[in-house]
């Protein structure tokens, strides 16, 4: 008889990596047959979903009305129920080696589930990083900065290069600012107008600035000897009180 | 260049104060160096807003030097006095002083580089992500980011009153103000560097937490489990308060079951600073002291100690928690800012009565959809989960038992944050979106813990069970 010269931790390992490979090759078998697309716009269709960033919620949008977690959870239900009862038939029957050997398939089982889906979420999270860095590659600080918050920044840097010193100033508004897009453009406005310009708080210094933002009557708030030091399309307006 | 050595200075001090007071701690007891320096980076941490914080309210100019050059004396004494005790024991011991590991095979030896790989990988990009992008999310411009901005330029810490959420504890921002300090300007993309950094650090804490129950392998698992996590993943690049507190909290947990496991009162005081400092990071952080008080009774009760010693214990884990989480509790009752202010923004109002209950089911459903279906969290609960069924109850093991103990401690606890104050709106109601993912993120690492936990006996059934130091147990199965 010939003796393969393999280890038994190295054939268990290639054992596990064969059946893991098999197991993705089905995975993705089984969803192309039921979505009806190309084994390739499966992959895709899994590096566009599995990383969306968002710091409140990771949104997994459906492959054709198809749950990607659903359909994994579906796969690891039935198979895993199926040998949980072979597992428990085994004990009953006190065959308790076949038992255990039943619950490590399981858990290697799921452990094939979560490396695919990993394997494929960081394929996206790949794409997010190669997005974000022909994005970002040679801009400065600021040029980022305009890049994403775009007239809110622009307002707020042409208002400190206007004003010397330190102010407080009055922050006035026709839209409702519990609402986007008030609710978040003014805050972005309040931090980058912050040190120079205060807003919301008292820093000890003259409160002589009005900041108007979307205003539908400018003219209400400015008074003659008003000077105005930035008006942005009378949507984004920087005054000073004399 | 310069830029990047006063960047390593403002991790490096916080992380020399910290080891100083690890070192302290563990004098009896000499702890793994790695795990100490990554231990040393959370308790350096929060020492340093601690003081920041008293520096900023007595009146002191908030500077490099107010900051630093006491802190670092007291440190410093705090070592001399580690280095000239002698210890009693030279190391903790472990389960792998028991148990014989065999020699890895090549295959397990790749295996383990592969992960390793993958996890060097996963930080690089957060690292990258962090110091790429200047800060752009809510929470950093309405309140973090925002009132780091003014302690930096004001030099100290005005009325809360007239801060946007004046109730909200100050450690994250305190944080991005002493990076802002070091490198000597505002940058609204270099202060996130405490936060790779915060990650990088639970992540070497969590690999040797469960080296000391498991192997390397199962070990890396448990990061790569974590990483999987995209929620975690994110928050470890953005200006957000809820990884400080998941790092807090998940260690304080871990803490605790190593000095459930070894008795040692070192890992109980470590314990004990963390929680405290959880609570200086999120108002959610006090409310955990209450599990953590649960976590020690019932560890108390497993390991039958005396009267005296859990008196002594007791003290260990109260005495440096409650300081630390009252202080900042008590500084706002006497400056009249307990109350956040009105209507939704009150987050500590309390809406009681039995009709509160019929919302359960809601958020149950909002949990199961958070946990299971969004793209936060890979598929670890279900894994989790499933491991829970796999489990075999008759091997004993404490150290998972306490872990799926915390997790349904955590979720009980936010169920009835739900449930019985004004925060309903913002876990399961219709704001469920903005804040339920963050809530989970504060325990999820425990997720992956329990799933090591589990599994690593399931696979190595046949070797000793190495759950739970006990010598005369080891004597018994020798």
């Amino acid at each position: 008889m010939i003796q393969l010269p393999i280890k038994k931790d190295t054939l268990f390992c290639l054992k596990t990596l064969i059946c893991f490979l098999l197991y993705s090759l089905l995975y993705i078998f089984i969803l192309k047959s039921i979505l009806d697309i190309p084994y390739v716009a499966v992959i895709e269709a899994h590096k566009e979903r599995l990383c969306t960033p968002n710091s409140d919620l990771f949104t997994l949008k459906n492959i054709k009305d198809f749950h990607i977690y659903s359909f994994t959870y579906f796969f690891m239900v039935l198979i895993v129920t199926s040998l949980y009862i072979f597992a428990i038939i085994n004990y009953i029957g006190k065959n308790f080696s076949t038992a255990r050997s039943i619950k490590r398939t399981i858990l290697l089982f799921m452990f094939f589930c979560f490396f695919l889906l990993t394997f494929l979420q960081q394929s996206s999270r790949y794409n997010v990083l190669t997005k974000d860095f022909a994005v970002t590659k040679k801009r400065s600080e600021s040029d980022k900065k305009s890049m994403l918050f775009k007239e809110e920044y622009e307002f707020a840097i042409r208002a400190k290069n206007k004003l010397s010193g330190r102010h407080q100033a009055e922050f006035l508004t026709d839209l409702k600012c519990d609402e986007d897009p008030c609710i978040i453009n003014s805050r972005i406005i309040k931090y980058f107008l912050y040190p120079e310009v205060t807003i919301g708080f008292d820093n000890k210094t003259k409160k002589d600035v009005n900041v108007l933002y979307f205003v539908n009557d400018p003219q209400k708030y400015i008074n003659d000897k008003d000077e105005i030091l930035v008006n942005m399309n009378n949507e984004y307006i920087l005054t000073l009180r004399k | 260049m310069a830029l990047s050595i006063l960047l390593l200075i403002s991790v490096l001090i916080p992380v020399f104060c910290g080891y100083c007071l690890i070192s302290f701690i563990f004098t009896k007891n000499k702890l793994d160096i790695v795990l100490n320096l990554a231990l040393s980076y959370g308790m350096g941490m929060g020492i340093l807003t601690i003081w920041m914080f008293i520096i900023g309210i007595s009146g002191l100019e908030l500077n490099f030097a107010n900051t630093t050059f006491p802190l670092v004396c007291f440190s410093f004494i705090f070592l001399l006095i580690a280095k000239h005790s002698t210890p009693l024991s030279e190391n903790i011991q472990t389960p792998k002083d028991i148990v014989t590991t065999p020699k890895p095979s090549i295959m397990l030896i790749s295996f383990n580089s592969f992960l390793i790989i993958f996890i060097t990988v996963n930080i690089l990009q957060i690292f990258w992500g962090a110091i790429s992008w200047p800060i752009d999310s809510w929470d950093a411009f309405a309140t973090i980011a925002f009132k780091a901005k003014i302690f930096f330029y004001e030099k100290s810490i005005p009325s809360l009153k007239i801060l946007p959420h004046p109730t909200y504890p100050l450690h994250t921002s305190l944080a991005e103000t002493w990076t802002a300090i070091n490198i000597g300007r505002w940058s609204d993309q270099y202060i996130k560097i405490i936060f790779p950094c915060t990650f990088l650090s639970f992540l070497i804490v969590q690999y040797k937490f469960l080296k000391n129950y498991t192997d390397t392998t199962w070990s890396l698992l448990g990061c790569v489990l974590l990483i999987s996590s995209n929620l975690a993943f994110y928050h470890a690049t953005i200006s957000y308060r809820d990884l400080f507190l998941m790092y807090y909290n998940c260690i304080t947990i871990m803490m605790l079951i190593l000095w459930s496991s070894s008795k040692k009162t070192s890992f109980l005081i470590t314990a004990a600073f963390f929680a405290g400092f959880a609570s200086f990071t999120k108002l959610e952080g006090s409310s955990f002291i209450v599990i953590y008080i649960i976590l020690f009774i019932m560890i108390s009760f497993f390991n039958k100690t005396s009267f005296k010693e859990n008196i002594k214990n007791t003290l260990a884990l109260l005495i440096p928690s409650l300081t630390i989480c009252l202080s900042f509790h008590i500084y706002k009752f006497f400056t009249n800012n307990l109350i956040d202010g009105t209507a939704d923004c009150d987050k500590t109002a309390l809406v009681l009565g039995l009709g509160q209950l019929l919302k359960l089911p809601k958020v149950i459903h909002a949990f199961y959809l958070n946990m299971f279906l969004s793209g936060n969290w890979n598929i670890v609960w279900m894994i989790a989960c499933v491991s829970i069924l796999l489990w075999d109850y008759k091997k004993k093991n404490r150290e998972a038992f306490l872990v799926l103990v915390s997790i349904f401690l955590f979720i009980g606890l936010y169920s009835a944050i739900a449930l019985f104050t004004s925060n309903y709106p913002w876990i399961a109601g219709d704001k469920k979106v903005t804040t339920l993912s963050r809530l989970i993120l504060h325990f999820y690492p425990l997720a992956p813990i329990l799933i090591i936990l589990i599994n690593h006996l399931n696979f190595s059934s046949d070797r000793l069970d190495t759950s739970s130091i006990n010598p005369k147990k080891q004597a018994l199965n020798k």
